[in-house]
C-alpha cells in the first residue's frame, strides 16, 4: 500500500502490518521516515524516487493535497514527546486543532473526537487542559499517539517511540500500537534501533546500512536465517538472556560518513565476508521468496549493481 | 491558591529589595562624586549664608548648621522617599521635585510608548519575515537589526528632520504640539486626551509631531527587536514540535502564530531588557526634537547643577524601570505555564 524506493531497495508496507526498521545511529532511518511525508529538513532533499500511497505519488503531490494527507491519512509518532509537543499550548488545544484543520466538525465535535482518541490511549478526560509538561513521559507518548491516529490513519510511521522510555512503559506503548495495528488495519512503520524489540514485535524486518537497505523480510525468518552479513551481525550482537556470561558481540568498526560513501557495497570496510567485487561494486537487491537481500554473496558475487 | 499567584506575590516582595538597591546607589554615587556640590552651584565666592542655605537644602547639615552624618542623612533621605518626597528644586524657588517630573512625564511616556510601538512593529515584522523566509531575507534581516542598533540617536534624529521637515516641508521639526492646540489635560498624552476631547485639529498636530521623534526612537531600537524575533523563528522552527505539527497536517498561516506564541517570549524579554536603553534613548531623541519631556528637563538641570532635581528624576526613572520589569516578568509567567515552577 505504501511503498519508496531507497536508493535501489524497494520497500512496502501492507495494511494492518508492523514493518519494523532498524539500523545504526545514523543509518538514516528518521531521513527514510520524513521523506514520505516530505519533511526532511533543509539542506536535505529527495534527490530521486516514487514514493506510492494510495496510488498517488506523494513526492510529485501539490503541497497542499499532501498537507491534507498528513495527519490525516499518514500519522507520525516522534522519539521524544516532550520536545515533539507545543510546550505552550494545552495538549486539548493541539489535538482539537488537529481535527478542526482536517475535518469539516466544530469545537465541540472536536473534543469529544479528541476525548475518546485519548481514553482509547488510557489518558484520564481531565487531563485534556494540563500542558505537555504536567504529564509524564509515557503519558506524553501516549498523548502523541492518539494524536497521530485519532482520524484513524492508514499509515502510522514511529520513529523510535519507545526509546525515551522506561522498560515497563516501552512494552506497554508496544502493545497499544499493536492493538491499533490490529483493531484499526494500521500498518505501522516502527523506526528504532532495537533489532531485539522489532524481532519480537513485528510482522516484517527491513535492516539499514548507511542510507541503504541491505534485507527485509519477515521476522521469524530473518531471525532465524539472516542472508546479509550485517543482519547476523546484528542478531549476534543482541545479548542473550538466557546465557548470562557470553561476551558482548559488536561490530568492529565505524558507520561510514553518509556525505562521502564507500564505492561498492557500502559495508565492505565492515564485512567479515567481503570479496573483491564489493569493493567495487554495489550489489543489487535480490528476491528470494517473500525477502529481499543486497549482498553479492547471494548475486554469485558477479553481477553488475544498478 | 494558584502557582500564578504565589509567583507575583513573590515577584512583588522581590520589587522592594531591588528599588531599595537602586536608590541607594544614586544616593552613594550622588556623595562620592567629586568636589563640593554646593561649590559647584553656586561658585567659590558665593557668600557663606547662601551656601549654608544650600547644605540645609541638600540635607547635608541640620538646622543649626551642625553636619548630619552620613548614615542619618541616608536614613532621612529613604524616608522622605517612602513618603513621596523627592525633594525640591535648588533653584526654581524650592519647587517639589515630584511636581517638576509629574509636569514633564506624560510627554515622555508618550514619546517612549510611540517609539516603542515603532520599535516593535518594525523590528518583530521584519525578523518574523527574515526568520520564516531564511536565506537571503534572513540575512538582509541580519544587515538591518546591525545598522539600525549602531545608528546615533541624534545623527538619525537630524537626518529626518533633514529630509522630512527641511526638504520636504511635511512635519514639524520639533516641539510637541502647535501652540494653542493643546487638549484638556486628562492623562496628559496628548494623542490620547484629543481623541477623548473630540479635539481632531488637536490630534492631528501631535500626531504630525510625534512621528518623526518616534521614528527616530522606533528605528534605533527596531534593531534589538528584529534580531531577537528572527533568531528565535528561526530556532523555533527547527524545533520537534513544529516538525511534528507540520506532520499532522498544520497549515502555514496556524503554524506563524504557533511559532510567534514560542517567540514571544524571549521577544518579550527583550523588551523588558532595551527598556532602560528606550529611556536612554527618549531622552537623547526629545533633546533632539526640542520635546519637552523627563530628558530634556533633566538635561537642563544639570546644566543648571539642580542636584536635587537631578537626584529625584534619576530615582523616579529607576523605580519607573523596576516597576515596568515587574510588570514584565508577571506576564511572562502568565505566557509561559513553565515559568512558575
Ligand atoms: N539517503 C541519504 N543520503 C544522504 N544522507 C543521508 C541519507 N539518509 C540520511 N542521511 C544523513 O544522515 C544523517 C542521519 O540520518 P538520520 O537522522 O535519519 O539517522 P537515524 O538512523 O534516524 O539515526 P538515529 O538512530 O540517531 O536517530 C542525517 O543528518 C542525514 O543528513
Ligand atoms: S556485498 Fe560484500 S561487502 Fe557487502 S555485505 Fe555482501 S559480502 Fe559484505
Ligand atoms: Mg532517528
Amino acid at each position: 500500500m505504501v511503498s519508496f524506493e531507497l536508493l535501489i531497495m524497494y520497500l512496502s508496507i501492507n495494511r494492518g502490518e508492523l514493518l519494523g526498521l532498524v539500523g545504526e545511529s545514523g543509518s538514516g532511518k528518521s531521513s527514510l521516515g520524513l521523506s514520505i511525508v516530505r519533511l526532511i529538513p533543509p539542506p536535505g532533499r529527495i534527490v530521486d524516487g516514487e514514493i506510492t500511497f494510495r496510488g498517488m505519488n506523494l513526492l510529485k503531490l501539490p503541497e497542499k493535497e499532501l498537507r491534507n494527507i498528513r495527519g490525516k491519512h499518514i500519522g507520525m509518532i516522534f522519539q521524544d514527546p516532550l520536545t515533539s509537543l507545543d510546550p505552550l499550548r494545552k495538549i486539548g488545544d493541539q489535538l482539537v486543532e488537529t481535527i478542526i484543520v482536517h475535518t469539516r466538525v466544530n469545537e465541540e465535535e472536536a473534543k469529544e473526537i479528541a476525548l475518546r482518541a485519548l481514553e482509547r490511549v488510557g489518558i484520564a478526560p481531565d487531563r485534556f487542559d494540563d500542558y505537555p509538561h504536567q504529564l509524564s513521559g509515557g503519558m506524553r507518548q501516549r498523548v502523541m499517539i492518539a494524536m497521530a491516529t485519532m482520524l484513524n490513519p492508514d499509515l502510522l510511521i514511529a520513529d523510535e517511540p519507545t526509546t525515551a522510555l522506561d522498560v515497563i512503559v516501552q512494552s506497554r506503548i508496544m502493545d497499544l500500537l499493536s492493538d491499533l495495528k490490529k483493531s484499526m488495519k494500521m500498518a505501522i512503520l516502527l523506526i528504532t534501533h532495537d533489532l531485539a524489540l522489532v524481532i519480537e514485535r513485528s510482522d516484517r524486518v527491513a535492516v539499514m546500512y548507511a542510507g541503504e537497505l541491505c534485507e527485509v523480510g519477515p521476522s521469524e525468518v530473518i531471525s532465524q536465517e539472516p542472508l546479509h552479513p550485517y543482519t547476523q551481525l546484528l542478531l549476534e550482537s543482541i545479548p542473550d538472556i538466557e546465557k548470562p556470561r557470553t561476551k558482548l558481540v559488536y561490530i568492529p568498526g565505524n558507520p561510514p560518513d553518509m556525505r562521502n560513501p564507500p564505492t561498492g557495497c557500502r559495508f565492505w570496510p565492515r564485512c567479515p565476508k567481503v570479496m573483491d567485487v564489493c569493493k567495487r561494486i554495489s550489489p543489487r537487491s535480490l528476491e528470494l521468496d517473500d525477502r529481499f537481500v543486497r549482498c553479492h554473496l547471494y548475486n554469485g558475487g558477479l553481477e553488475c549493481g544498478k | 491558591m494558584t502557582s500564578l499567584k504565589v509567583f507575583v506575590i513573590a515577584r512583588l516582595l522581590l520589587v522592594i529589595p531591588t528599588i531599595l538597591l537602586l536608590v541607594s546607589l544614586v544616593f552613594f554615587i550622588m556623595r562620592v562624586m567629586p568636589g563640593d556640590p554646593v561649590i559647584a552651584i553656586v561658585g567659590m565666592k558665593a557668600p557663606p549664608e547662601r551656601i549654608l542655605e544650600l547644605r540645609k537644602a541638600l540635607g547635608l547639615v541640620d538646622e543649626s548648621g551642625n553636619p548630619i552624618p552620613l548614615p542619618i542623612q541616608y536614613f532621612n533621605y529613604l524616608a522622605n522617599l517612602f513618603r513621596g518626597d523627592f525633594g525640591r528644586s535648588l533653584i526654581w524657588g524650592k519647587r517639589p521635585v515630584l511636581v517638576e517630573i509629574m509636569e514633564h512625564l506624560p510627554a515622555t511616556i508618550e514619546l517612549a510608548m510611540a517609539g516603542f510601538l515603532v520599535s516593535i512593529i518594525l523590528g518583530v515584522t521584519l525578523g518574523t519575515i527574515g526568520g520564516w523566509k531564511g536565506g537571503k531575507m534572513s540575512s538582509a534581516v541580519k544587515i538591518y537589526s546591525a545598522i539600525t542598533y549602531a545608528l546615533f540617536i541624534p545623527w538619525i534624529g537630524m537626518m529626518l528632520q533633514l529630509l522630512f521637515a527641511v526638504w520636504l516641508k511635511v512635519l514639524p521639526v520639533g516641539g510637541r504640539i502647535d501652540p494653542g492646540l493643546e487638549p484638556p489635560m486628562i492623562t496628559g498624552l496628548y494623542l490620547l486626551d484629543s481623541i477623548l476631547t473630540g479635539r481632531w485639529d488637536s490630534f492631528v498636530s501631535a500626531l504630525r509631531h510625534i512621528i518623526l521623534p518616534s521614528l527616530t526612537l522606533g528605528l534605533v531600537i527596531s534593531g534589538v527587536f528584529s534580531r531577537v524575533a528572527r533568531t528565535s523563528v528561526e530556532e523555533i522552527m527547527r524545533q520537534d514540535f513544529v516538525i511534528a505539527a507540520r506532520a499532522r497536517g498544520i497549515p502555514e498561516h496556524r503554524l506563524v502564530v504557533h511559532i510567534l506564541r514560542n517567540a514571544f517570549i524571549p521577544i518579550m524579554t527583550m523588551m523588558g531588557l532595551q527598556l532602560a536603553l528606550l529611556m536612554t534613548g527618549a531622552i537623547l531623541t526629545e533633546t533632539t526634537f526640542s520635546w519637552p519631556g523627563m530628558g530634556t528637563s533633566l538635561f537642563e538641570r544639570i546644566e543648571y547643577r539642580d542636584y536635587t532635581t537631578v537626584q529625584g528624576t534619576v530615582v523616579f526613572f529607576a523605580i519607573i524601570i523596576s516597576v515596568i520589569n515587574l510588570v514584565v516578568d508577571i506576564l511572562y509567567a502568565y505566557i509561559d505555564p513553565r515559568i512558575r515552577y
